[in-house]
Order: structure tokens, then sequence, then C-alpha cells
């Protein structure tokens, strides 16, 4: 979704009173206040974005990069599983019929 | 066509193809707030040097939280991936591509289907991943791809979640006719620029303009064969 970055900065600033040329500010705010808002306010702040998508950005943000961050752990990156069925039906249909066949 | 796949659901890709002709470990991961802190300090520099790249400007750390909850409010069902290697002797995951998207959306093709919508999606450049402070990869040893395992993780979260494939995105202009045709290429079909979105805020906010892809069941069946030599 191209919607400009500054697109979030306003809404951060309409919304939650944040200085929207502190990206910092912007990026803590969507993370940490904006799921505590009525669900309303999320949706207008939906409709905001998806407005401005495909827009050009009107002014520059400089992008901030957090300096100096380590590699994820493996214990930070839980496996996405599967269904059982998909990994091991092989396995779980042998199963059954040799369950059959005993019978 | 395709009836066990659909019934029984798809593992994700565990390898990727490299340039040495080789195959590389690839683990699938729930995305969490230290892989897109690390992307936006690792990786978005990198892409962010590259005006051409549809993915030139992202913020994750926007993107991520954001997707998450206007999804959960909507009840679209957000879901968030990271495509990487694991280092199990350092207990480092590296991530190689990230996709989130909303698992629950009118289809495009059947509005009274659902269907999943890739939302955002992004692969590191060979720079990022071979530059890495402790933990660089070899240059021949970078997973390739990357676009395509992507992808596919999309198709086999809808083929998971009983959407049986159907799974829809949305072309950035930025990426121009080639994104269009890459999308294409991997068999998805694009939206007439006439056709009507499904109901929703994006019918109204952002009509079809021939950039809407997405993948028909046979079509979502086919690709996902396609990559299962690497499951």
């Amino acid at each position: 979704m191209p919607t400009p970055i500054t697109a979030f900065a306003d809404a951060a600033a309409k919304y939650g009173d944040i200085d929207p040329n502190d990206i910092e500010a912007v990026q803590k705010w969507f993370a940490d206040e904006l799921p505590k808002l009525p669900v309303d306010t999320i949706e207008q702040v939906l409709h905001d974005l998806l407005e401005r998508d495909g827009t050009a950005a009107e002014r520059e943000i400089v992008p901030m990069y957090p300096k100096r961050v380590p590699l994820p752990s493996l214990g930070s990156s839980p496996p996405a599983l599967p269904p059982l069925l998909a990994e091991q039906w092989r396995t779980l249909l042998g199963r059954l019929l040799r369950r059959l066949r005993r019978r | 066509m395709g009836f066990l796949r659909k019934q029984r659901g798809v593992p994700f890709v565990r390898r990727a193809p490299t340039e040495s002709g080789d195959e590389v470990p690839i683990h699938v991961a729930k995305m969490t707030a230290p892989h897109v802190l690390w992307w936006h300090s690792h990786v978005q520099p990198i892409i962010d040097r590259d005006p051409s790249r549809a993915d030139n400007g992202w913020n994750w750390l926007l993107y991520a939280p954001f997707a998450e909850v206007a999804g959960r409010v909507l009840t679209r069902k957000p879901a968030g991936y990271t495509i990487g290697i694991s280092d199990r002797e350092s207990d480092r995951f590296i991530p190689c591509a990230l996709v989130q998207l909303l698992g629950r959306v009118p289809a495009l093709d059947d509005h009274s289907r659902e269907s999943v919508f890739v939302w955002f999606l992004s692969t590191a450049p060979e720079e990022a991943l071979t530059t890495i402070e402790d933990h660089p990869i070899p240059v021949d040893q970078v997973p390739r791809r990357l676009g395509s395992i992507a992808l596919d993780v999309a198709v086999t979260h809808s083929l998971n979640k009983r959407r049986l494939g159907r799974t829809a995105l949305y072309a950035d202009e930025r990426g121009g006719d080639a994104l269009l045709g890459w999308y294409r290429r991997r068999g998805m079909a694009v939206l007439p620029d006439d056709d009507e979105l499904p109901p929703g805020p994006r019918r109204l906010l952002k009509p079809s303009d021939g950039r809407y892809c997405y993948y028909s069941v046979p079509a979502a069946v086919e690709a996902s064969k396609e990559l299962d030599p690497l499951r």
C-alpha cells in the first residue's frame, strides 16, 4: 500500500496530538496508543490513510533508522504452524490404515 | 482439482534455492516486533537507496502494528509472517522477507466468497543479507526466489484457513508494468479497471484501476503446486 508516511504522521497528529515531524513519536503512537482507541476512531484512521493511498507525500519526513539492532533470536521467532494434516497426513493415514487392518 | 491440498492444508516452504545450486533451509515465522525493528534498522536503509523499488520509503514499524490493529477491528483476521534463515548455533533468526496480510476479505472474483489480501510484502535485497554484522550470509548462499516464496506464504495461509487459495493484492503503482507482469507470471489475474471492488472502504477510496491482482481457486492451487519441491 503506497500510503505516504506523511499520511501516517498526520493521522498521529490528528488523533493523538503527536508532532507529525517526529517519526519516532509517530511510530510509538501507532504501536502503543492506537490499539487503545475506540473502534470508531481506528476505523476513521484507516479511512484517512486509504483516502491518501497512492498520493505523493507533500512534504519530506526524514526516515530514522534505529542503530545497532541485534538480529532477532529464535525464541522471538515462533514458527508459523500449518494444520496438523498438512504436515503429517502420510503418517496419520498410515496409522489409520494399520489400525483398520488390525481390526 | 487440488482437493487434498484444499482439505488437508499445505506446509510452508522449507527450503530456498541459492546461486551455488544448493538449497538453504527456510523458516517461516510469525512476524514479531524484533523482526520489523531489525528490518527497519538494517534492511530498509538499503531498500531506501533504490528509488526503483516499490517498497522504497516503507516503514514496517508503522505498517505492522497498524495492519494488526485495523485488521482486528474490522474483523479481517490479520496475520504477519517473516520468512528467514535460522542459525541454531548462535540462536539467531535472519529475516529475509516480510508479508502482512488480511485473512478475511471478500474475494475480488466472487464477492460472496472470502479471500486473503496481501497488504504489504517486501523482500530483502542481496546486499542486506551479505552485510549483516557478525552474521553475513555468503553471496552464494543467499536464498533466491524470495518474492515467489513470500507470495506462496500468503497462498498457503489462504489454503490452510479455508479460503481455498483465494489471494488478492494491489500492485503498487511505483512497480509499474514490470511488477504487474511479475504477478501475472506467478499466475495471478488482473481485475479489469472497470470492475467493481467488493463492498468496503477500498471500493470508494481506492477503486479498481487495473492494478488489483488475484488468484482464483484453480490458479492458486497451480501456483502452490509449483513450489512443492521446496516444501
